[in-house]
């Protein structure tokens, strides 16, 4: 079993499937409500990212609404179940907090790096671990 | 975090529903990153949610307002999606407008200043340096915190909602000194000529710089207005990559008396130079030759002085058939400018002279009848960037050109 030291993280202690994206992700450009890749130049078009862990690098530029369109996700229970990035910003972290889904940032290792789709990922967000276990 | 006893009472619920949950969401913010206390502000800016598409954020506010919410500082907004004063112009139905009512009297209801404006300095809302504010306007939060010394975050809609209610932030980023202090050295090779090229140096600079970069200008020249900072700050704070959200040059901006000031006697970490091929290649990003459709003026919003420069450009011109010309500004700016005979001039030339508004707010199906399919030619870096994306996908293309080139191209009705 593996483990990842946060720097920073909110949220209840969470256990789900790990999707790993390095290509980033602005929520409300790149996903439909429902947790849909909608963005045809996206890595994660056609996929769902609802129930997920997402294992990010840092959030899309341009618009700070990326954060915001986890609010909507969540209202057409499309969400993600967790947020782990490398680097996040404050509008996504606030996005989270406002929709109760777990988020992490500021690792010892890059989350990317040491975690593979599939993996089960339990997030500690009050101890500031994760923990990754292979797929069943 | 450290609250203070006001604050505790506030989280207990004796200033209401709405306060308690607002403030209990801000100070989980805070503790994310580690902001040893809260602090308070004296405005808020705040913009709208789309309609039709950020449905949960509308109910947000009508939730707050059935908890009896009420904000607690003097709260402005941002542009609406129709002009108040000729809502049919651009062909938005009734109930369109109806829906989009919504918004307006729940934040009316709060206590908001409708200033209906991203320009919210020039319409009566001007934060003095070392203020602290929350708002909720990409374009403005550099010219806050850099041209007016003032303090603000790059809030989100919600986050500066719940500091209206609360009327306080997190003190995180740029309300802490350690944070505005100037890390990178920026010197330009060519001084901006045309006001084109101040957004097009926002955009080229947030494509080599990350988002925590503080750039100091050893350069920018003593002789540059506030809306030639205006548009390179709204290119900033939606550009190309990550936004700056302050920046320093010594005797222009409040913090930088002089250079070693702007950097607080410490060396810089990095040092980048802008070339004229590098403002050059900005331009490059939008390359068309052909009919156009339609012709914007007013991202963000124009000031009197560019109301008066778009006018006189316009001074005995005819604006082609087969184009829209559309100049938009603030409610404030507009009522100058109606007084200094800048509208007429405008509507005289065939212009259409909005305020009050963003096309970029349009619900879907206006945005698909109003600009679906459309080649849009702007003067405005941020237009240009953010417009074909915020409405979704209608087929929308912007064209970066120059004032002169956009008022050619609304003359002739081609590129």
């Amino acid at each position: 079993m593996a483990k990842l030291k946060a720097e920073r993280g909110t949220g209840n202690k969470v256990q789900g499937e790990a999707l790993v994206c390095t290509d980033p992700i602005h929520f409300g450009q790149d996903f439909s409500d429902s947790g849909v890749g909608q963005n045809p130049r996206h890595e994660l078009y056609g996929k769902s990212i609802k129930d997920k862990i997402l294992i990010l690098t840092h959030p899309k530029s341009g618009s700070g609404h990326g954060g915001m369109a986890l609010l909507e996700m969540a209202a057409n229970k499309g969400a993600p179940k967790g947020l782990i990035y490398q680097a996040v910003n404050p509008v996504v972290v606030f996005g989270a907090i406002l929709t109760d889904i777990p988020i992490m940032d500021q690792f010892d290792q890059n989350p990317v790096d040491v975690i593979h789709s599939g993996d089960s990922v339990t997030m500690n967000p009050e101890a500031l671990v994760v923990e990754i276990s292979p797929p069943a | 975090m450290k609250l203070t006893d006001n604050e505790k009472h506030m989280l207990e619920g004796e200033e209401g529903e709405a306060r308690a949950w607002a403030l209990d969401k801000l100070v989980k913010l805070g503790e994310y990153y580690g902001a040893p206390s809260m602090v308070d502000i004296v405005y808020a800016h705040l913009a709208k949610p789309r309609a039709g598409i950020d449905l949960t954020m509308l109910n947000l506010y009508d939730d707050m307002v059935k908890k009896g919410g009420k904000f607690k500082v003097t709260t402005s907004t941002n542009p609406e999606a129709f002009d108040f004063d000729k809502p049919e112009i651009l062909g938005i139905s009734q109930e369109s407008i109806k829906l989009q009512e919504r918004w307006s009297h729940a934040v009316l209801s709060m206590g908001a200043v409708p200033t209906r404006t991203c320009t919210m300095y020039w319409s009566g809302i001007v934060p003095r340096m070392g203020e602290h504010v929350a708002f909720n306007e990409s374009s403005s939060i550099a010219y806050v915190n850099s041209v007016l010394g003032a303090r603000t975050n790059t809030e989100s809609q919600i986050s500066a909602l719940l500091s209206a209610l609360t009327g306080k932030t997190p003190k995180m980023v740029y309300h802490l000194d350690e944070n505005r202090r100037g890390n990178t050295l920026v010197k330009l090779e060519a001084i901006p000529a045309h006001l084109t090229e101040w957004d097009a140096l926002g955009l080229h600079l947030t494509q080599v710089l990350p988002g925590d970069a503080v750039p100091v200008f050893t350069n920018m020249p003593q002789t540059v207005r506030t809306w030639e900072l205006k548009r390179m700050n709204a290119s900033l704070g939606y550009g190309l990559g990550p936004p700056i959200g302050l920046w320093h040059a010594a005797g222009i901006t409040p913090e930088a008396a002089t250079q070693e000031q702007a950097f607080k006697g410490e060396q810089p970490r990095a040092e980048v130079v802008v070339t004229p091929r590098d403002i050059q290649k900005v331009y490059e990003l939008s390359e068309w030759h052909g009919p156009v459709d339609l012709i914007h003026f007013g991202c963000p919003h124009l000031s009197v002085p560019e109301m008066a420069m778009v006018a006189s450009m316009f001074q005995s011109k005819r604006v082609s058939s087969n184009v829209q010309a559309w100049v938009v500004t603030s409610p404030a700016v507009k009522k100058v400018s109606d007084t200094a005979g800048y509208t007429a001039i405008l509507e005289q030339a065939g212009v259409i002279v909005l305020s009050g508004m963003c096309c970029a707010t349009l619900p879907k199906k206006e945005a698909r009848e109003i600009m679906g399919g459309k080649v849009l030619v702007t003067d405005s870096g941020k237009h240009w960037n953010l417009a074909p994306s915020i409405m979704g996908d209608v087929g929308l293309r912007t064209i970066l050109k120059t004032t002169e080139e956009v008022v050619t191209a609304a003359v002739t009705g081609r590129i």
